[in-house]
Order: C-alpha cells, then structure tokens, then sequence
C-alpha cells in the first residue's frame, strides 16, 4: 500500500463497496456444516494428548519405583545370603543365628564359651557339657535316643582329633578377630544353629544336630576348616573336661562307643571328602551302621549339596570381610523407558531449486492454497534448528552373543525457529505457467513444531568387554512415524482429506552409541546419543510446500529394568 | 439485514476452535452477510459467489488455529473470502476462456463522468456496473480500490506482474469512467 495516491473515483467505490454485504442463502450453512470435521473429534485427541505425558510419566514412576524396591529388596538378603553362602540351605533360623554370632567379637566369642559352659542355653555351654560329661551323656542318650547319643559321640570324637590337629592355629584364628561376617564365620555359626533346632529335648540331640551340621561344613569347607568349625564346641569342652590341651584320653572311649556310626555317617556324607575323614576308625564299625534309627536320623538332615568330583583345596581361607556384591546375571528381557532433548532441524529437498512447484500441476481445488504456500517456501529458508525432545518405552530382548533387539512406542517433537524480518523473494507463475520474480517484505518470528507418534525398532551390538557395571556398544534402527500435528503457518489445500499439507505417515533412520551402566541386580541407567534423519519429506506433494525431511542429533536418557 | 458490527470476541473463536457447532453458526451470521459482498464484488455469477462463500467458511472454521489475534479477525476472514473468491474466478476464467477486450475500444468517445457519479448509483446498481468488467479488470480493481491492497500485494495474489497490475488497475477504471458516463448520459452517442 506504499504506491496508494489519493483518488476520488477509489474513495468513493470504498465507500460504497466495503460494508457491501447480501445475506446469503438459507441452505448454505448446511452445505457449510456438511463439509466441517465432526466437532468431538478435535476434544477427543486433545484430551488424549494432554493425558498421554501423565500416562507417560506415571508408567516412568512405575518402572522407577519397582526397580528401586527390588534392587533394595535383593540388596539386603543378599549380602547375608551371599555372606552365608550355601550354608544359608539349613533355613531361615540359621541365618538369623548366624547374624547374632556375627556380632559377637571373636574374643569374646571365645571367652563366653568358657565361661558360660553351665548354661543350657548356649550352643558353647551345651556342647561343652556334652563333651565334658560324655560318659554321662552316653547315658542319656541310649536311654532317650540312642541314635543322637551315638552322633554326640561321634562328633565328639571326630572334633577332639581335629581340634587336636589344628588347636594352636585355630585359636590364633579365633583370636585374630577375623570371623566377623564372612563364609568362615557362616560355617562357624551354622552348627549351632542346626544344633538348636534338633536338640530340643536334650543334650545328646544337640551334639546330634551339631554332627549333621558339622558335615554339612566340611562338605563346603575342607577338612581343616571342618575342625575349626567345630572348634568353639570343643576347645571349652577341652578345657572343662580334661583341663588342658590334650582330648585323646576322654575322646577314646567315646570313639569307641561311636565307631559303628561314624561309619555309616561318613560313609554316607563323607565319603566324597577323603580330606574330611577325621575319623580313622569309620572302616572299622561300617558294618554295625545299619539300622533304621541312623537311617531316620539321616532323613531328617537338612539336604545339603554334592561335593565336587574332585579333591577339594585344602587351603584355610581367610575371613571375608568385604562386601558381598550381587550376583550379575544377564537377563534376557528388560524394559526401557528413555526420553531427552534433540536439537532438531530439516533438510530442504528440490536440490539447489527451493521453488515452489507450478500451479498448473496441481488440481483446481490445491492451487490456491500452494500459490499461498509460495511465501511459506521462501520463508523455509530463513528457518534455524531448534530444541526438540523425545520419549520412548521399548522392550529388549537380548539375542546370541552381542546382538539385541528392541521395539516400543515413542512420541517425537521436531523443531524450527524462524526469527527473519526483511526481504523475501520468491516465484510465482501465472495462469499461463510463465515464472514470475517477486519480493516482498515479512516480518516473522516463530517456532514451528511437528509431533509425531513413533514406532521405534533398533539393534545393538556391544563392544569391548564389559566391565561388571558399564557395557557399551552400537545402536541402529528405524522409526515409523505418525504425524499428530503440529504449528505451523503453512496452508493446505482444501481438498486435502484431513487438510494438512503432512504426510501422516513418514519414516526415519537412527544411529547412535548405546551405553548402560548397572546399579542394581536389574537394574541400569542408560544413555543413547543418537542422530536421526526422515527418509520422506513431510509435506505432501499436492501441498505445494517445499520438500522437508527432519533429522535431529540428541540424547535419550532413562532406565533399564531386566524382566527375567 | 447486516448483523451488527461487533468485533469478534476470543470466547466464540475459541469455542469455534473446540468444534462447537452452535458457536460456528453465530460466528456464520455475524460475518456471512459480509463476505457474502466481498464474493459478490469478484465472481462472475451468484452462484459461483455463493460456493465460493461456503468454501470461505469451511476455510476459517478449519483453519482458525492459524488466526493468531494479529489484527481484528474480521480483516483475516475478509482476506480468506478475497483469495477463495480469485480462485473461484480463476477456475471459471479456466472454464470459459473469454476474448481480451480492450478497454480502448469500448466506449472511447465518451465523457468521463463525476466521482460522485459514483455515489449517486445504488450499491446493487454499481455492483452490477462492476460486473460489466473484464473479470481480470475488476479484480484488480476491487482488490485495489476497496480491499486496498498494493500493486506488489496483488501481483503477489494473482500472480502477475507488478507492472501488469497497475495496468490493468488503469484501464479498469477507464472502463468504469466510461461505463458510468454512459448510466449517466444514456442518450449519448
């Protein structure tokens, strides 16, 4: 309007014509309605999309929540479970009373055997006495439960030559404060336990029980470790009985009483273990070992793991005192939730011609809106990148080898900014189909978006070797892309279906690195930089828009929960 | 009878934008009678403005996401009637190719009349004066003279040249002059 000169004949049709007005026909306001799109459809996917990022976040609260309750489920138990090792088999009492000998120092473990030998309630005081009073207990034995009173003196004498062995050494383990929480320190309490729980009734039971834990012992540990199991039981016995360092004289009689039995509990859980064999006379007495009540009593020992086929280390081991880490296993399946920024932008198509196409080449109904898209077109190439965002839940699956595979659901938000104030020039063609150069003068400042819905497939591949919390590797894939919608300035032609000028359907490549680092037994922070790039051009050919295809460069970030 | 002029209020754009049946036809009555005249002024017949209006109408209610408030949303309906109502025109020129006329041979020898000749006429009467124009010419000419475009924006519009389009606006009003001196002076050779 800068070439407007005041005329009178142009002022006057003004005057007369603008407000001109007719009332149109009645009917034309159905033919209107007919064309209009159903009016709950746009409430219906709007509600749908408010909802989806609270749909979203709640199942990313969800998956978080389940993962942090399970890794500190498994994270407790487990260090005791791990602590204990197989001795953990014996039950759930053991691990209690495990816990409760575990915080007593060693020296004052050892000290309170002696001193509180009277005391029936403790596991010390009641071997102690069983092996002090063994003649007596003998008695007692046959008269309640012949078979207990028969491993009381088993034990007994099993554990009297192997204190004797390793007594010095033992007791400087002891002494050492060593066994606080680790797998000696397990196997050192796991008898006691086992003895309580059989020995309710008497005190032969409990040196019965305190036999068949004892094995279950030397079955995990090596013979000398045997033998400093069984040393609190023994050496306050030791000191009771026969008042100092030497148990041979009360241990032969009881040998000899428990011989026949020996043979039939060695021959039964440790033959296998030729170093366990503290009991020479076993041979000896292996005929007498079968009658039912032995073979009643071995029914009711806890079932305990078989020995390896070959000679087990006879090495001592030192108390473990680290921190038990939780077992790894590769799970097959996980769950990921991922979501991060992207910096986003496009890519014009039409080679070094940004032109819009002739609008000869469209149907009637298109031309006006692509002769209308013409300034849109030009403004095309003032647009700068933007700051996109992207979310993703996938389930993974881990094949042979490297290789996994994932697939999920996602939702994509790419991005332009046009901030141009200036001149734009630009091509029209008349109805003739002849170019025509124009310019014009537009002052724009806006961000345009394109939301898409997206069907992630990837494939990863790990390299190197994984240490025991950081794996990395490759990831590829493609996105199936459903356009929701978007802002943008752009126009359609009305004969367009759903009268946007996008494709509703467009599909993309990505590539990226794919990292993962363990926090718990399942599960992992992941990180993904990643590029992404449309292999279709968004507008549709009858929009008369410029060809676009999107890519963007980013970072997904989120969690990993493995299934099972 | 025109509906009041009242400006558009956000509260019925917004209901129109939720698809709100009952808020579309209000904001139908309110601007219908309007650009009903503005469909008048460009296409050949009434029937071509009424298509062209209901496809004006469809328009808006599909594309008032696009409505951003920059300027009275009168304005920017009006302007979706005025491009609506050229393509109609240029489908119909598609149509019905029609001989050039030049403007230079018709009427040469007559007085060119009074502006306020103008005023004197009825709306209907030079409406119907207007439609007596080579459509090329009145659409150059309404565009100009009563949109207010400029050159460059209706060179933009029509997809001509600049050049082509003052022109054009130059011989439309002589031929107007002269169609109206002749309403005038009907006993004139």
């Amino acid at each position: 309007m800068t070439d407007r000169k005041p005329d009178d004949l142009y002022d006057a049709l003004r005057n007369r014509l603008a407000d001109y007005g007719q009332e149109p026909p009645a009917q034309l306001w159905a033919g209107i309605k007919a064309q209009l799109p159903l009016p709950v459809a746009r409430p219906q996917l709007r509600r749908r999309r408010r909802w989806s990022p609270v749909l979203l976040l709640g199942l990313l609260l969800a998956v978080v929540g389940g993962a942090a309750w399970q890794w500190w489920r498994t994270a407790g138990p487990g260090q005791s479970a791990a602590g204990t090792g197989q001795m953990a088999t014996t039950g759930p009492r053991s691990e209690n009373r495990t816990a409760a000998t575990a915080s007593v120092p060693p020296q004052a473990a050892t000290d309170v055997a002696g001193a509180v030998a009277a005391g029936p309630n403790s596991p010390a005081a009641r071997t102690s006495t069983g092996t002090a009073t063994a003649a007596q207990a003998t008695e007692l034995a046959a008269a309640k439960n012949p078979l207990p009173a028969f491993q009381k003196n088993i034990d007994v004498t099993t554990l009297n030559r192997s204190a004797a062995a390793t007594r010095g050494r033992r007791l400087a383990a002891v002494r050492s404060g060593n066994f606080s929480a680790g797998r000696a320190d397990a196997a050192y309490a796991e008898p006691i336990t086992a003895a309580d729980s059989d020995a309710a009734a008497s005190v032969p039971a409990m040196g019965a029980a305190a036999s068949n834990t004892e094995k279950v012992a030397v079955r995990q540990e090596t013979a000398p470790e045997a033998s400093k199991t069984a040393r609190p039981r023994v050496a306050p016995a030791e000191a009771l009985a026969t008042g100092d360092a030497s148990p041979a004289l009360p241990a032969v009689p009881l040998a000899g009483l428990s011989a026949p039995v020996a043979g039939v509990n060695q021959s039964q859980s440790l033959a296998d273990s030729p170093q366990a064999g503290t009991n020479e006379d076993a041979p000896d007495a292996a005929g007498s070992a079968q009658n039912t009540a032995a073979a009643g009593a071995m029914l009711r020992r806890t079932p305990a793991l078989a020995l390896a086929g070959f000679p087990l280390p006879t090495a001592q081991l030192s108390a473990d005192t680290a921190p038990a880490m939780p077992v790894v296993v590769a799970q097959r399946w996980a769950l990921q939730l991922l979501g991060g920024p992207a910096q986003t932008f496009r890519t014009l198509g039409g080679g070094a011609s940004l032109e819009p196409l002739p609008n000869r080449n469209l149907p009637p109904t298109a031309a006006g809106p692509a002769s209308d898209n013409v300034i849109a077109n030009a403004l095309a190439e003032k647009e700068k990148s933007s700051t996109g965002f992207g979310l993703q839940v996938q389930a993974r699956r881990v094949l042979s080898g490297r290789w996994g595979v994932s697939a999920g659901l996602g939702y994509q938000e790419y991005a332009t900014r046009t901030d141009y104030s200036g001149p734009v020039s630009y091509t029209t063609y008349s109805v003739s189909g002849l170019p025509t150069r124009a310019s014009r003068e537009v002052s724009l400042r806006q961000r345009d978006t394109y939301r898409f819905a997206t069907v992630p497939v990837r494939v990863s591949y790990a390299l190197g070797q994984a240490s025991k919390h950081l794996r990395y590797g490759l990831r590829a894939g493609t996105d199936v892309a459903v356009y929701l919608g978007g802002s943008t300035t752009r126009s359609a032609p009305s004969a367009l279906k759903n009268n946007s000028p996008y494709r509703p359907l467009s599909l993309s490549v990505m590539a990226g690195l794919d990292l993962h680092y363990r926090v718990g037994p399942r599960l992992e922070l992941l990180a993904q930089p990643h590029a992404t790039y449309f292999l279709t051009s968004l507008p549709k050919p009858i929009s008369g828009l410029t060809p676009r295809y999107l890519w963007g460069a980013g970072a997904l970030v989120g969690v990993s929960y493995e299934l099972r | 009878m025109p509906p009041p002029l009242a400006p558009v209020d956000e509260t019925l754009l917004a209901a129109c934008r939720r698809g709100e049946s009952a808020a579309q036809h209000q904001l139908y009555q309110r601007l219908a009678y309007l650009l009903m005249g503005v469909c008048l002024r460009y296409c050949p017949s009434r029937a071509e403005a009424e298509d062209a209006l209901q496809n004006t109408f469809v328009k808006i209610f599909t594309r008032l996401d696009q409505y951003r408030g920059q300027g009275p949303f009168e304005a920017w309906a009006r302007r979706i009637a005025v491009t609506t109502s050229l393509h109609a025109l240029e489908q119909h020129r598609l149509r019905h190719p029609a001989p050039t006329l030049d403007p230079d041979d018709v009427a040469h020898d007559l007085a060119s009349p009074e502006p306020c000749a103008v005023e004197q006429l009825a709306a209907d009467d030079l409406l119907a004066l207007l439609a007596t124009l080579p459509p090329g010419y009145r659409a150059v000419l309404n565009l100009y003279a009563v949109e207010g475009y400029s050159h460059q924006e209706i060179a933009e519009l029509l997809g001509i040249a600049e050049g082509t389009s003052k022109s054009q606006l130059a011989r439309a009003r002589r031929l107007l002059e002269r169609r109206l001196a002749a309403h005038h002076h009907p006993q004139l050779p």
